[in-house]
């Protein structure tokens, strides 16, 4: 087929008026052309590659940019070859002609090139066509003269497409993604649970429990996760809370809390995550707990992946806590500054 | 390209008492004027039950038994000289007795074997015919039979007569060009590059708790010989100096996966595949009558990557259309930077001819 298809080129080069050709030129093969683009109407780089067929001095080649494979060549629209360079050849000691649009050529002082070479030439600073998604040609020949037009030896054409760029765009916004729960499995899609039941408190027996919380943000100045509420209360009753820090005292009443992973009790993880999220010190001591309405108790100093937060609640009583149910209402809340 | 088949339409005249073979017809296996080993399968009918000795075939200008077998009118250039015979139904032993090629006075062959008593039809198969010479001419094949081995008792034209009316014609060349070709083009929408139109991928609004995901299109088909490659360019998503980072290993058209080629929330990512993926749910497999597929890290269902450069698809030989998906998958992390991020990704489908 190649060469069919050659020497249907060497009679399209005759009728329009270029130099006759005296043979049928042979054809390159394998050929291509690797552009650094295939935008529409980009100014780009291409590495034309082929092989050449035949032996022969070669003292120019020339590359016709066609909208048709075929017969006369009509530049596609958009194209511009003006400016082309050449940035790089094998074989060398070529320079660019560029004056004619469309139909550049690289010549020199002809010297023998051997059948079977691979040639590769990098003509730089083309255009493409104007039109995405647009098939074009370029037809490629070597010449024995060095004006780009005398004594073809072989040719070779390679079809080439422009293709529409895809732009893809997606937006990233103010993100505070903030949960607390009993459990959760991953992120914050799968927190779950609302309730820790202590049980039956015991002057001889601490009891504990734990909620989960899950912080992540892209604000610049991070985040600060505090917890409200009251101490455990039953009416008029209530079990105080820890103002500092301080160890579970079993026989006291105490109710406290911190994020770490605890011995006594064996109780809570300490954070886990990517994100650079931690503990405040008031809550980051094991075994040591605290509660008062307002405090910190986790922060994040800057943009951060998620962490999530174990709290570890404990509750002691002395013998004489007054029977009752008593309940406690922890909010925790998540302020980003941006 | 023409076939000639050529039957006799008419009856020719009998002249002399001889019986009339029925039934007669010469199929050529070309009707090409001046064609060599050519095949000639002639069929015909004894008049009836006749002791057969010898069958007698011309090629001739006039199918008139009264006229001389002349070889020098449109019939020129035909010669049964050479001819074998390939085959004949009625009867045993039948060989090539004699022949004579081209002449002024026609050509001849004579079928002979030992002589027997026949009836009924006979299909003669003879090889290595040449035509007459000149295209659109019209000849005319003889048969004779007769009772001897020689093909001279009774006398020409023998027992039974009949000849065949047929044609040699001009050749039709039909031919057409096809040209190296490269068809392809990238959109959102559509099904082939007659409307696959559209450049622009909405990935949404990004967050760590959930994949945003988008898809394009692309379209290849050639007749080169080495196939094509489509690579893939750009940059990953970008706002400003904050960037979401490319997944798998990011060196040329690797098969690594580090970090990751699997998508997972919260994470930043920012990957590209061509195929139906389930995790998440984008995408469809390669469509298309063509061979090509998808290429390396691109190809694998769920895995997903991005590196500048990289070929995403290619086939190794012609083919033709295929349309890929391009499924992008886009997550961020929590500390994901605010803003709007955006990919110009350039696809170039090289063609090696």
């Amino acid at each position: 087929m190649g060469k069919l298809r050659t020497g249907l080129i060497v009679a399209g080069v005759w009728v329009t008026g270029l130099m006759p050709l005296a043979t049928e030129a042979a054809g390159l093969a394998p050929r291509n052309v690797v552009v650094g683009s295939s935008g529409q109407g980009v100014s780009t780089s291409y590495a034309v590659n082929a092989t050449t067929a035949t032996a022969a001095s070669i003292g120019s080649v020339g590359f016709q940019i066609c909208g048709a494979p075929t017969g006369a060549c009509v530049t596609p629209a958009g194209v511009v070859t003006t400016s082309a360079t050449l940035a790089a050849q094998s074989p060398g000691g070529f320079s660019m002609v560029n004056g004619s649009n469309g139909a550049p050529y690289i010549t020199r002082t002809a010297a023998p090139v051997g059948a079977g070479t691979a040639m590769s030439f990098t003509l730089g600073s083309i255009t493409n066509p104007s039109t995405a998604n647009l098939s074009y040609f370029v037809r490629i020949t070597t010449y024995t003269g060095t004006d780009g037009a005398t004594g073809a030896v072989d040719t070779g054409t390679v079809a080439l497409s422009t293709a529409q760029p895809v732009q893809l765009t997606g937006v990233t916004p103010e993100i505070l993604v903030f949960c607390v729960g009993t459990s959760i499995a991953g992120n914050c899609t799968t927190v779950s649970g609302s309730t820790i039941d202590f049980g039956d408190f015991s002057p001889t027996v601490t009891r504990s429990g734990t909620s989960v919380m899950q912080a992540q943000t892209n604000a610049a100045n991070g985040y600060a996760i505090t917890v409200t509420g009251t101490t455990l209360a039953s009416g008029v009753n209530t079990i105080p809370a820890l103002a500092t820090q301080t160890g579970s005292v079993i026989g006291t009443s105490q109710f406290g809390l911190n994020l770490r992973a605890n011995g006594t009790p064996a109780l809570g993880a300490d954070p886990s995550g990517a994100g650079s999220g931690t503990f405040s010190g008031a809550y980051g001591t094991p075994d040591l707990y605290r509660f008062a309405s307002g405090d910190v108790v986790a922060a994040g100093l800057a943009p951060t992946n998620a962490n999530t937060f174990t709290s570890s609640y404990i509750v002691n009583i002395g013998g004489a806590q007054a029977a009752g149910v008593y309940t406690a209402t922890m909010t925790y809340i998540c302020t980003a500054s941006f | 390209m023409v076939v000639g088949l050529v039957v006799c339409a008419g009856l020719s005249p009998v002249a002399q008492a001889a019986g009339q073979l029925t039934s007669r017809n010469a199929v050529v296996s070309t009707s090409a004027g001046g064609a060599t080993g050519v095949a000639y399968t002639i069929g015909f009918t004894l008049s009836g039950s006749q002791s057969l000795g010898s069958i007698k075939f011309e090629i001739c200008d006039s199918p008139v038994l009264t006229t001389a077998c002349a070889g020098t009118g449109d019939s020129s250039g035909a010669s049964l000289g050479a001819a074998t015979l390939g085959s004949m139904s009625l009867g045993l032993g039948w060989s090539v007795g004699s022949q004579t090629g081209a002449s002024a006075s026609g050509t001849n062959l004579v079928l002979t074997h030992s002589a027997a008593t026949l009836n009924g039809a006979a299909s003669v198969v003879l090889n290595n015919v040449t035509n007459p010479s000149a295209s659109n001419k019209e000849y005319f094949l003889r048969i004779s039979t007769y009772t001897d081995a020689a093909a001279a008792a009774p006398a020409y034209p023998g027992t039974d007569f009949g000849a065949v009316a047929m044609d040699t014609a001009n050749q039709i060349v039909a031919s057409g060009v096809m040209p190296e070709s490269l068809v392809f083009c990238v959109g959102t929408s559509g099904t082939d590059c007659t409307n696959i139109t559209g450049s622009a991928v909405n990935l949404g609004v990004f967050s760590p708790t959930a994949t945003n995901t988008g898809t394009s299109l692309m379209s290849a088909s050639t007749n080169a010989g080495f196939g094509y490659a489509i690579t893939l360019h750009g940059t990953t998503l970008t706002s400003g100096s904050n960037t979401i980072a490319a997944m798998g290993t990011q060196s040329g058209n690797s098969g690594g996966c580090t970090p990751s080629c699997s998508a997972a929330t919260g994470v930043a990512q920012f990957g590209t595949n061509v195929r139906d993926n389930a995790t998440p749910n984008v995408g469809t497999d390669v469509s298309g009558l063509g061979t090509a597929t998808g290429f390396g890290g691109y190809n694998t269902p769920d895995s997903f990557r991005f590196f500048n450069g990289d070929t995403v698809a290619s086939v190794a030989g012609v083919t033709k259309s295929n349309v890929f998906t391009n499924s992008y998958v886009v997550n961020v992390g929590g500390d994901q930077a605010a803003g709007v991020y955006t990919a110009t990704l350039t696809y170039i489908c090289t063609a090696t001819f």
